[in-house]
């Protein structure tokens, strides 16, 4: 018997949150203070949550004490991608507080640095973060840096990744991702066929519903616009995600 | 006090943080008389099996004062995750030995199309035996895990179990030594109930 | 805990009717023995008609106006939201009342989960529209760190101000006429002005002064700013509560029947700043404990005793565990310099450049103003003498 997962996806930019459409920077709102967020996120008891630095990503620089300060507010599990260039990286962000570090598909370019990293933390702290679309007849792999799709092969892709030791697999459906037009099921379940590594969902989650059918393919259910605005067109407000609020059973208090 | 073994491997920032939220008096060290002092002892991990276990072995002062708070001192000691792992004999997932506080071995997930490897998630768990580590706990208590290798059921050890298609040990306890496979600096108020009854116990 | 006169000497006296004394700064009382806040009470709820029937005819021809005037736009009113009871219960009372808000929250990146909570079930339920503001949040905290560096009370002055003007120029931009405040002076009693000072003059002053980002999202309120929506966009403040009957207990007790609504401990808690500078920067820095508003208040009306509300007002006030941690990560310095800020010799509102003397002197024209509903009555009071 298991608990499917719903997880806020974040993105960081110079330090702050921020929520683009399509993960276009020139479309984006600002959320507010990543500190703040995440204390927010701890107090609604969430299951974990995945912060992207896109600053992090362009520029290889990656924003430690700001990493080690959001740690301090979380007690569930956190995952950090952008910008990680050696195993250093990777060992630092796990010991400032984080569970699991993520590559995106550019990084496949580097498998050395995959195995190292997998070799030395465990496969569990190792998540590979795709982006992908709908072109051609096919679903390809989108390079999120360059804004442009590839002409790699999503299954091609996902053997890759498997064969390489990632122990969990982020996958982004860019067209949907901002929609409010739910998940890219077709493309979710194909994926979930063809690998046994644990799957989380990502792109156009809207509610309770859309949740439900990501859980039945055996998925975990990734999320970001629904958590940091009311509803589709309306104000930033950090909230919790679709209907499970009435399911905390336990609290600090107890 | 609570002391939390620092050797290089594992998330003990996290521990800290839940411990301090509990206002529980913890302590991150790898001090000698710092962990003998201490009530209690927590042994983190994250990682791979002789990754942690070589750590251990090039800190030769650091793994006799461990190994004398546990074998000899007697006073309780918590393993999580991987090092509670590290508290067996050996393991499929390397070559050096473990601890051998508990007489099971490690072994890995088989791989399967319903088993999803790694063992990643929050995840219902089933109390097998009474203990003062589950006081308070409710029925339906879940935790965070995320492993790809556990410590089987055993009936001399195991006290709490859970599920990932086959069942494991989510819990043990061999005389004052408990291990948890999950993370409770990472399962909310779960996780803090196991950590505050754990201080309980150890601080009396 | 309450704020001690430079002047007290020998007996302290008690306002008859609320549990204000000579101890207070700004208290006097009349040859009866009530003092200024009470008879100010008294005067606003004279003239508004507070709880009577006219105060309810005269709040329903506001109603009726407000639809009318509204009535070929998407909505007719703005209503500030920050998750507490106030403007919680408001946005209930205008969905009953048939009007179409937009709510308006002012986010300072310093707010908890509950109010977060809040405002999602209960905008969520009722099916109103959110706009936010959110500050950019090393922004946000460069200003609140020149407060503190500045040594002064007014921790919140950009929150309060920047609400303020979010809601006028929200109101201004959708062209909509009214904005509601969840404002009672009934529950909430009126603020001395001794610890509550802000306006867009003192900001940017301590922030030229103490800060060291520029201000790019903060909505700062100048005063040309403010002439510009008072007497370009017209637009009208309504406190619904001066005109009806309100009890906060029985507004938590609606909103957490019909929204799963959380009540988060006490005024002005729901938000982290806000909780900081009520529990710990006022009381331990200024000696000042503004809970005593909020219980004179409830002795004035009768839902406390005397002796009850000196008995709370003894002890303190209670510290969200972590919340000083939380508030240095912010502000980024360490505990010993949190502990060095807060011994130094408190500052006053007074010694900084302030629009005060101006207001002081177009005291006629804001009288004007207030009677128009053009600023709320009580910013008159408070500010133009």
């Amino acid at each position: 018997m298991d608990e499917r997962r719903i997880i806020p996806i974040l993105q960081l930019e110079n330090g702050r949150f921020v929520k683009t459409k399509k993960f276009d920077l020139r479309n984006k709102t600002y959320i507010g203070d990543p500190i703040n967020t995440l204390r927010i996120f701890n107090e609604f008891q969430l299951d974990e949550v995945v912060i992207l630095d896109i600053t992090a990503s362009k520029l290889k620089k990656i924003s430690i004490e700001l990493l080690r300060d959001i740690a301090s507010e979380c007690f569930m599990p956190l995952t950090y991608g952008g910008g990680i260039q050696n195993l250093k990286d990777a060992e630092n962000i796990i010991s400032v507080g984080f569970e699991k570090i993520s590559f995106n598909s550019q990084y496949l370019r580097n498998s050395t640095l995959i195995s190292e990293t997998i070799r030395s933390l465990g496969s569990q702290a190792v998540v590979c973060s795709i982006d992908y679309g709908w072109l051609d007849g096919g679903y390809r792999i989108f390079d999120h840096l360059s804004r442009k799709f590839t002409n790699i092969e999503l299954e091609n892709y996902l053997l890759q990744c498997t064969d390489l030791g990632f122990g969990e697999l982020i996958i982004t459906n860019i067209q949907r991702e901002g929609s409010w037009e739910g998940y890219d099921i077709e493309g979710i379940k194909k994926i979930c066929r063809l690998t046994s590594v644990p799957i989380i969902a990502n792109g156009g989650a809207v509610n309770q519903t859309d949740a439900q059918k990501v859980f039945e393919l055996s998925a975990d259910a990734g999320v970001s616009s629904s958590v940091l605005f009311l509803k589709n067109e309306s104000g930033v407000l950090v909230n919790f995600p679709f209907e499970r609020r009435n399911q905390l059973e336990l609290t600090y208090n107890d | 006090m609570i002391s939390i073994v620092d050797y290089g491997v594992g998330n003990v920032g996290a521990i800290s943080n839940m411990l301090t939220f509990l206002r529980i008096e913890n302590k991150i060290t790898s001090h000698k008389d710092q962990i003998l002092e201490s009530n209690g002892m927590i042994l983190p991990g994250v990682g791979s099996f002789d990754k942690a276990m070589s750590k251990l072995n090039n800190q030769l002062a650091l793994l006799n004062t461990i190994k004398f708070f546990a074998e000899e001192s007697k006073k309780p000691v918590l393993g999580i995750c991987l090092g509670m792992q590290i508290m067996a004999k050996e393991s499929s997932e390397g070559i050096i030995p473990g601890l051998g506080w508990v007489n099971t071995q490690i072994c890995k997930f088989a791989n399967s199309y319903e088993v999803k490897i790694p063992n990643m998630g929050w995840r219902y768990v089933r109390l097998e035996k009474k203990d003062p580590l589950f006081d308070g706990l409710p029925f339906s208590s879940k935790f965070y895990f995320s492993h790809s290798y556990y410590m089987p059921l055993d009936q001399r050890y195991s006290i709490m179990t859970s599920e990932n298609v086959e069942k494991f040990s989510a819990a043990f306890k061999n005389e004052n030594i408990y291990g948890v496979q999950f993370h409770p600096e990472k399962s909310h108020a779960y996780g803090m109930k196991i950590l505050s009854n754990f201080a309980r116990i150890s601080n009396g | 805990m309450c704020q001690i006169s430079s002047t007290s000497k020998g007996q302290v006296q008690f306002c008859k009717r609320c549990i204000y004394s000579s101890k207070n700064v700004g208290v006097k009382f009349d040859v009866t023995g009530v003092c200024n806040f009470c008879l100010q009470v008294d005067s606003l709820q004279n003239q508004f008609g507070t709880g009577s029937d006219r105060g309810l005819k005269e709040l329903e021809r506001i109603l009726l106006k407000i639809k009318k005037m509204g009535r070929n736009q998407k909505y007719d009113c703005v209503i500030g939201v920050s998750g507490g009871t106030d403007s919680s219960y408001l946005l209930y009372l205008a969905k009953e009342w048939g009007l179409r808000p937009l709510a308006v929250h002012y986010d300072n990146t310093w707010n908890s989960s509950i109010a977060t909570l809040n405002i999602a079930s209960v905008l969520n339920a009722l099916d109103i529209d959110l706009f936010t503001h959110v500050v950019d949040n090393k922004e946000a905290d460069d200003i609140f760190k020149a407060f503190w560096n500045a040594g002064v009370a007014e921790l919140e002055a950009s929150t309060d101000l920047g609400y303020a003007y979010t809601l006028r120029k929200v109101a201004a931009k959708k062209k909509i006429k009214f904005i509601l405040e969840g404002h009672s002076f009934i529950t909430e009693g009126i603020t001395p002005l001794n610890r509550n000072y802000f306006d867009g003059k003192y900001i940017s002053e301590i922030h030229n002064r103490f800060g060291t980002l520029p201000i790019r999202t903060y909505p700062l309120m100048t005063f040309s700013r403010f002439m510009k929506s008072i007497l370009k966009e017209r637009i009208i403040f309504i406190r619904p509560y001066w005109y009806i009957e309100y009890s906060k207990e029985n507004a938590n007790q609606i909103l957490t029947k019909n929204f799963g609504w959380k009540y988060y401990g006490g005024h002005h808690l729901e938000n982290r700043m806000s909780a900081f500078l009520h529990s710990v920067y006022l009381p331990g820095k200024f000696d000042t404990d503004l809970r005593i508003n909020t219980l004179a208040a409830q002795v004035r009306t009768g839902k406390t005793s005397r002796e009850q509300a000196l008995t709370e007002l003894s002890s303190r006030p209670h510290v969200e565990f972590g919340l000083i941690k939380y508030f240095c990560k912010r502000m980024n310095i360490d505990e010993e310099e949190f502990e060095r800020v807060m011994k130094l010799a408190p500052h006053s509102w007074s010694e900084f450049p302030t629009y005060r003397p101006l207001f002081k002197r177009l005291r006629l024209i804001f009288r004007v103003f207030a009677y128009f509903n053009l600023i709320p009555m009580s910013f008159y009071k408070k500010y133009c003498f």
